[in-house]
């Protein structure tokens, strides 16, 4: 109860935005292994509730260098979708779009950059698909923002949305692999306060899943 | 991860919102990782006083009781941080202020047209200038995330971008 109330959503509206939000990652991650035309797995996928200033951690800490693709959420509702990636991996991205041998690719210039936009159009667009089939609610992805950065300056701007009405953060965070590991990296789907609003609104049906 | 990790060991790291505060001349305080928000340090170089505030928002709504951690804003961080600088020993006269940060990291969406950054770094400057603190220097804007150090021993305040060397402020 206490944790509940502390966020001011309760265990059934969050079962269904875990289901409406689990159906999406599914559905992104799916695109995304389309797209490299490699099978990728989710290994971990939670809904996480976490002290603003501890998100960081989600990433390997604030100071973690890693490159990130930015995926904001418009129209129903807002939000803030973030592809997260070790350097290397992301290099090794570039040269599996670009059909580059292995290691060709050693940083991240226009081209490059815009071959890493694609998997964030593609995630992204595939995401918000599926949340709004669920839901009847219209929502776009806008162009998305290639960084090679720090996890905390990566994350702060959305961060700065999210403070402006809680000092937690809801995150549905997705960990993913190639079985071989050359793939691995981090989806997070971090919702404003009005985007949960608006989807756990919407009367559909829910599954009841355990508070974590 | 070696980048950020302290360079030496007594050091504070203010996250998201905090507030860190030392006289101990071999501590080092950091903000790592810092996009739009705004490392506040400030320095009394006679008492040996230094103090950072990892600002994230520019004011609170209209005077509306902040909502979770006031220290998050421009206007209530930097005037709780300068009382615990005089608790500390610093005198208001002496403090000489430098700021970093409030970059653009993302080129769309909310998080681009909010240009949060840019107010934040607008917010800073009207914040210190009604409580009359000086600014010395000044690294704010552009596209890149930063890490920012005090060393209150010296004073010297240092600057890292991802690839770029590390600079004094």
């Amino acid at each position: 109860m206490d944790q509940e109330q502390k966020s001011g959503i309760y265990e059934v509206e969050l079962a269904r935005w875990t289901e409406l939000v689990g159906e999406g990652t599914h559905n992104a991650v799916a695109g995304f292994s389309e797209m490299v035309g490699v099978q990728i797995r989710i290994t971990a996928l939670d809904l996480t509730v976490v002290p603003v200033e501890k998100a960081p951690d989600m990433l390997g800490g604030a100071a973690n260098e890693v490159v990130a693709i930015y995926v904001g959420i418009e129209g129903g509702a807002t939000g803030h979708i973030l592809l997260v990636y070790p350097i290397n991996v992301a290099l090794g991205l570039v040269d599996m779009m670009m059909g580059e041998e292995p290691g060709n690719t050693q940083e991240l210039g226009e081209m490059e950059e815009s071959a890493l936009q694609e998997i964030g159009n593609v995630t992204g667009s595939f995401f918000l698909n599926s949340m709004a089939d669920n839901t009847g609610i219209r929502l776009m992805p806008t162009p998305p923002t290639v960084m090679m950065d720090m996890a905390g300056s990566i994350l702060d701007t959305a961060l700065a949305e999210i403070m402006m009405n809680r000092d937690e953060l809801f995150a549905m965070e997705t960990v993913f692999s190639t079985d071989d590991l050359n793939i691995t990296g981090t989806l997070l789907i971090l919702p404003t306060a009005d985007f949960m609003d608006v989807m756990i609104q919407q009367k559909q049906s829910y599954a009841r899943v355990k508070w974590q | 991860m070696a980048v950020g990790a302290p360079a030496q060991d007594k050091s504070l790291v203010a996250n998201l919102g905090e507030i860190k505060v030392s006289s101990d001349p071999e501590m080092t305080l950091s903000c790592l990782g810092v996009g739009s928000c705004v490392a506040v340090c400030i320095y009394d170089s006679k008492a040996g006083v230094g103090g950072m505030a990892h600002v994230v928002l520019p004011f609170s709504d209209n005077g509306v009781r902040a909502r979770g951690n006031g220290t998050k804003y421009a206007n209530i961080a930097i005037p709780e941080l300068l009382q615990q600088m005089r608790d500390a020993g610093a005198v208001r006269s002496r403090l000489v202020a430098k700021i970093s940060g409030g970059a653009q990291m993302f080129k769309a969406g909310a998080g681009a047209t909010m240009e949060t950054g840019k107010r934040n770094v607008e917010a800073v400057k009207k914040v210190l200038a009604d409580e009359a603190i000086k600014i010395s220097g000044e690294d704010t804007g552009g596209t890149k995330g930063r890490t920012v150090r005090i060393h209150v021993g010296s004073g010297k305040i240092t600057i890292k971008t991802v690839g770029g060397p590390e600079n004094e402020l």
